[in-house]
């Protein structure tokens, strides 16, 4: 081929694609701009979906999509109290084995057919008899003996041991049997099958990986149509790039934001921030007591930690108001105990107990205790002259707990104390924390309503019988034997303020040992879109959060679409302006281009 | 840059593929001696790649069972359900055995996070990543060239000096960080263009639409893009360019009395657009990777960005074959760039 | 010539290198950019060494900070804050450390492996050669981003595995020029005269070989820092690189994830990246006057 030709042919090509890249730019807009009819709430997630198969689903995004597509019969409220779901009342046997649950009438799936009792006792029958998906559920189905439905109102469920808790808060999706029993194996990703066939709210229609997942109403929801038609899960893997999309409208609640964002969305017009308690704790997990069942020790945990005294010390030499006021920037609460302060029932704060921040105290503490200076200013063991050097891990992709790390070493640096941070992966972190090879770690979790879960992990019952560390359902090896005593009886104590004073009794236990101290508890942190949307049921219904809710989303099946007509987005005279200098500019490249040709053309 | 790998090195002025064809200096016997050497060459980097994917990923350290159960409480019969569904209960050998008979029959096996083919999560995030680094690297390429030509020609003028300048500036900015102002400032403080993914929901669902919905999206990255990549095809095309204006067939031309510009376009250019043909080429192989970069900082839902996410997750298994794609699309963009040398480069016949 | 001095073979070896460096200098030193690029280099590296004297390290405390969050530039604080109300500036002068010394590390590391590697390829040759080759060559073929962020994945993140994955991505190329220099080296008469004197491969390589390799070397160098210096930004800000130490790229890995952009904190994100930018130009600039120096074809091209 002509080589200049060719480089002709690029030029031109060149301009092409300008032109039509402008092209797309200004055309874009106004494509974006045509209003379908749907109402849909858009929400901005960066979570893939792990499966949607309601049994073993891991993730917080399907358990939104499950908790939509699906129901319970026991529904969580707005204030985590139980109330009728699937089922209008429910009855526990004296001895506390045999729940009978009646059947809501008139239900129907979203294909059409009758939700009846049948189908609730096909969904538990499933957690009994299926393998898979019993080994999946095991804590709960491990429990349950037989489901059975005598009739179409009536479900009647039977228990190894009282657990009234588990019970009523264990979220069990009913699933319909006329489906699901077409599938060779339910406990496969059969059920991932879209659109889902659910009773609830808003089913899932549609998904494309990383990019959004679609719910569509359920017109003939028992308990009435949802405002919105259809609710979408847009992908934002960035939160500023989420944040973005909300100011420009492109996405309505968007969750997950750190403080300099809430900072510049308030105040804005048409946006609502929503900075509500949230359900999670940031802690730091001491490693004092790296023991198995039969009282074999492991791990390299530094023995100072094994005092009491040095671990109260080290509490106490922890400004948590501080923390939570520099990397939380006022938006959490400094932490007393597991269970936080948004449930309010369970939550022990902790009264005159509290050590309150005082380095002083605390040098005094461990002076009074034996652990002497060296010339170095570094502590040392009394006995064995051992320096107090500890090794303080946290997870590498986390730059709040790097913020964390460094005002926590920098106050136990004043108390004598050597630490070393160090970054580590969290999947190295979990290794290393379970082998019990590690000083102090960092350590997170989110709590549910039912405070079981979370104690349950710090009672001598889950203590690894091996010491290679693949064990892993103790939280810290803490083992108490009051402390379990009092967690056996809150878990059949049917009285809820008798179980509360139970599970406050637990907190006060371990807030005295300190096996982990508990840093803050983080708030949720959220804006709408509040020309689009309003009356929105929060949860806790006062001064709530709107994703994270728990039981039932409360959030998404209230919110109403607002008449106000959104004018948000660019003004119109920066599309004009650019389309102009689009113009002008193309118009020039196709000018040049052609002037080029020509001349070259006659020159040849 | 960082980004688009394969384009690294614009500075030096050399064709990588140049110095390697030449071990000993020994007369070959032809192209199928050639031909054989470099495809052998490159097999057996495919099969380093391909072993090494493997072992590579499972030094990462950590049960993945922690992640799929990320802050929720474990009972060790779950445990086990869960990895005997991954199938992380067989052995090493049966593990490693399924993993290579696996990746030559285009069965990838399945993602830890999204409990789905990864040949299917491949199948859909090509596009994106094509689209994406494809229109950036026309750009860049026409772009790079075309200054390039000019300002090789008229060396040392203010118009050279002027491009050379730009170029190595944009050029020395990290790509994250252009890509962060060209957000703050076209995104969020003049409000032109979205800042986020590839599309939105709400656009309506035919073509053209689509389309323009996508070009909309597409102009902040394909901006970042070849903003950081241009400069090294300048670079190499002004290079290039000033070697052949030394020669002496082009003093020739000129004493012929051909015009200067007709010199250029008949002459020079031709010539000196040769040894940049096979850079074009290996910048295909990184058209593939992307720019894991590029994809982050915009939340582009294509190949480089799921690189990222399932580094952090860690998904081994999509990063296994994220890996092994990305290494052999550049191996087979090389081998490719070699073979195109052989009919380039006169010089590569004679010395084998 | 050189024979007629009456002087050790030693001091007259130096007397030749000092000509030819006195030669290259002033090569050098016709070219603008380069001394332009090496004028910003010294400055930076200046500023880098003299940061505790001008910032005290308490700066960097966070127990200290007096400053409030993501505050916009004032007299207190020319640059303003971050997120726990630091400077701004103290940060970017004491992450210059940082970025420089693991930009440096690196190189040294990939170009001493590089160098050794390539040097012994190319004079000990046979299957070594060839396996030596070979390995170069993958290493150079496999996309080094890719590799990195995989390697730092495996390795965890702390500052010398970020050194090392880098140097592990660079080497590959310095091979590849010091074997075929000195593969030129070793045509040369004055080499088969040296072996045909009995000298070692030792002898050899160091005295007769590595000498006339380096220039390239350095060269080359000069162009490998600012990749290293790009790559460790790029890793740190995806979040690969350790968050306990302040470097230019880990201040922009908080900037992003403390919600800059949206804040509109460009005093937090313009420092550290135009840092980065200045780095990467001198370099840049400095290397490509010194590949003039040493490559002829080039020379004159750069006014």
């Amino acid at each position: 081929m002509n080589p200049h030709a060719l480089m002709r042919r690029c030029l031109s090509a060149a301009a092409a694609l300008l032109l039509s890249a402008g092209a797309l730019a200004v055309a874009a807009p106004s494509a974006a701009a045509q209003e379908n009819d749907t109402d849909s709430l858009l929400i901005a997630t960066d979570q893939e979906v792990d499966t949607f198969n309601p049994f073993k689903r891991r993730f917080v995004i399907t358990y939104n999509t499950s908790l939509m597509t699906y129901e319970t019969l026991v529904r969580m409220g707005a204030d985590y109290e139980p109330e009728p779901g699937l089922a209008t009342e429910w009855e526990e046997s004296e001895d506390g084995l045999t729940w009978t649950f009646t059947i809501r009438e008139g239900v129907e799936w979203s294909d059409g057919e009758p939700l009846t009792a049948q189908d609730v006792a096909y969904t538990y029958g499933l957690l009994i008899e299926n393998q898979a998906i019993r080994d999946w559920n095991i804590d709960f189905a491990g429990n349950l003996v037989s489901a059975e439905a005598p009739d179409d109102t009536t479900f009647v469920l039977t228990l190894a041991q009282p657990s009234p808790w588990d019970v009523l808060t264990r979220e069990v999706f009913v699933v319909p049997e006329h489906v699901w029993s077409t599938y060779p194996d339910p406990s496969a990703d059969d059920a991932n099958q879209l659109p889902l066939v659910g009773s609830g709210p808003f089913q899932v229609t549609e998904y494309e990986t990383g990019e959004f997942i679609t719910l569509e109403a359920n017109e003939g929801y028992w308990d009435g149509a949802p405002g919105f038609d259809e609710v979408v899960f847009d992908y934002y893997e960035e939160s500023d790039a989420a944040v973005a999309a909300l100011e420009a409208g492109e996405v309505d609640i968007v969750s997950g934001l750190n403080p300099a964002q809430i900072g510049a969305l308030e105040g804005q017009d048409g946006i609502t921030v929503n900075n509500a308690q949230g359900r999670r704790y940031v802690s730091l997990t001491i490693n004092y007591n790296s023991v198995t069942k039969d009282g074999t020790e492991f791990g390299d945990g530094h023995p100072a930690l094994k005092d009491p005294i040095v671990r109260q010390a080290m509490h106490m030499a922890i400004d948590k108001q501080e923390l939570v006021d520099t990397v939380l920037d006022g938006n959490g609460q400094p932490a007393t105990s597991i269970i936080p302060e948004i449930f309010e029932q369970y939550h022990w704060d902790g009264g005159d107990a509290v050590l309150d921040f005082d380095i002083e105290a605390a040098n005094a503490l461990l002076d009074e205790a034996g652990y002497v200076r060296g010339d170095d200013g570094i502590r040392t063991m009394p006995g064995t002259g051992e320096p107090l050097s500890f090794r303080f891990y946290q997870h590498a992709d986390s730059t709040d707990y790097a913020t964390i790390a460094q005002f926590v070493s920098e106050w136990w640096a004043e108390l004598g104390l050597e630490i070393t941070p160090e970054a580590i992966e969290q999947g190295t972190l979990n290794d290393l924390a379970y082998l019990g090879e590690f000083d102090i770690a960092f350590s997170g979790w989110g709590v549910g309503p039912n405070p079981t879960e979370q104690l349950g992990m710090h009672t001598c019952a889950v203590l690894p019988t091996l010491t290679d560390g693949t064990e892993r359902s103790s939280e810290n090896n803490y083992c108490n034997a009051e402390f379990d005593a009092l967690h056996e009886q809150q878990k059949v104590e049917s009285d809820p303020e008798a179980r509360a004073e139970l599970v406050r009794e637990q907190q006060r236990l371990m807030y005295e040992d300190t096996p982990v101290i508990y840093l803050y508890y983080q708030n949720v942190l959220e804006a709408y879109n509040s020309d689009k949307i309003t009356g929105m049921t929060m949860q806790p219904s006062e001064g709530g959060m709107i994703t994270g809710q728990q039981g039932y989303a409360w959030a998404y099946v209230t919110a109403q679409p607002a008449d106000a007509e959104d004018e948000g987005g660019t003004p119109m005279w920066v599309w004009i302006a650019v389309a102009a200098a689009v113009v002008v500019v193309a118009a020039g490249a196709i000018v040049f281009v052609l002037q080029r040709r020509k001349t070259a053309d006659e020159r040849e | 840059m960082t980004d688009g790998s394969s384009t690294a090195d614009g500075a030096s002025t050399e064709a990588p593929s140049a110095g390697r064809s030449r071990p000993g200096g020994r007369v070959s016997s032809g192209f199928g001696r050639y031909l054989f050497k470099h495809v052998g060459g490159a097999a057996v980097s495919l099969l380093l790649v391909l072993f090494s994917s493997f072992f590579i990923f499972r030094l990462i350290a950590g049960d993945p069972i922690d992640q799929l159960t990320r802050e929720r409480p474990v009972s060790p019969e779950e445990r086990a359900a869960m990895r005997a569904e991954l199938g992380l209960d067989q052995p090493m050998w049966q593990q490693f055995w399924d993993y290579i008979t696996g990746t030559l029959t285009m069965d990838l096996g399945e993602s830890f996070q999204y409990r789905r083919p990864i040949f299917d999560l491949i199948v859909e995030r090509l596009p994106a990543t094509l689209i994406l680094s494809g229109t950036g690297m026309v750009l860049a390429v026409v772009l790079g060239f075309w200054i390039g030509t000019r300002a090789g020609w008229k060396q040392g003028t203010r118009f050279d000096k002027g491009h050379v300048a730009t170029g190595l500036l944009l050029y020395s900015a990290p790509t994250f960080w252009l890509g962060m102002i060209i957000i703050l400032v076209f995104a969020r403080y003049l409000g032109l263009f979205p800042v986020n993914g590839m599309r939105s929901p709400s656009t309506p669902p035919d073509f053209w639409s689509q389309a323009a919905d996508i070009g909309y999206h597409l102009v902040l990255p394909v901006l970042t893009y070849t903003a950081v990549v241009y400069a090294g095809y300048l670079m190499i095309m002004r290079s290039s360019l000033l070697d052949e204006i030394g020669s002496d067939y082009l003093t020739t031309a000129r004493a012929k009395g051909l015009r200067d510009d007709e010199v250029r376009r008949k002459h020079a250019v031709p010539n000196a657009l040769l040894p940049t043909v096979t850079l074009v080429f290996l910048a295909l192989g990184g058209v593939v990777n992307g720019s894991i970069v590029t994809e982050t900082v915009f939340s582009w839902p294509g190949l480089g960005s799921l690189f990222v996410q399932s580094i952090f997750y860690p998904d081994r298994p999509v990063l296994q074959a994220l890996f092994v794609l990305f290494s052999s699309s550049t191996i087979l963009a090389v081998l490719g760039a070699e073979i195109l040398y052989w009919f380039i480069d006169p010089r590569i016949r004679r010395s084998g | 010539m050189t024979t007629t001095t009456p002087v050790s073979p030693r001091s007259l070896r130096w007397a030749r290198r000092r000509q030819s460096f006195t030669r290259s200098w002033n090569a050098y030193r016709s070219q603008r950019t380069g001394m332009i690029g090496l004028f910003l280099l010294a400055a930076i590296v200046i500023l880098a060494l003299a940061a505790p004297i001008l910032v005290d390290e308490s700066q960097l405390s966070v127990t200290q900070a007096t400053g409030g969050r993501m505050e916009p530039p004032s007299a207190g604080f020319p640059l303003g804050t971050d997120e726990v109300g630091r400077s701004i500036l103290a940060l970017t002068l004491w992450g210059a450390r940082l970025s420089l010394l693991i930009g440096l590390t690196a190189t040294v590391v990939a170009i001493l492996v590089g160098t050794a590697i390539g040097v012994t390829a190319g004079h000990i040759g046979g299957w070594y050669g060839w396996i030596a080759l070979r390995f170069s060559d993958w290493f150079m073929v496999l996309p080094s981003l890719v590799v990195a962020i995989a390697l730092l994945a495996v390795l965890g993140r702390s500052m010398s595995t970020t050194i090392l994955v880098i140097a592990m991505v660079s080497w590959s190329g310095t091979t590849r020029l010091v074997r075929a220099q000195t593969l030129t080296v070793q045509a040369r008469p004055y080499l088969e005269r040296a072996k045909a004197l009995g000298a070692g491969h030792w002898h050899q390589m160091t005295k007769h070989i590595l000498p006339n390799v380096l220039p390239l070397v350095l060269a080359s160098a000069t162009l490998l820092v600012p990749s290293a210096i790009l790559m460790e930004s790029s890793l740190a800000w995806l979040g690969l690189g350790d968050p306990n130490v302040v470097s230019w790229g880990s201040i922009l890995n908080r900037a992003s994830s403390n919600g800059a952009v949206s804040a509109h904190a460009w005093w937090y994100l313009l420092p550290p990246g135009l840092a980065i930018l200045l780095v990467v130009l001198a370099f840049m600039m400095c290397g490509r006057a010194l590949e003039a120096v040493f490559n002829p074809r080039l020379r004159g091209e750069q006014s």
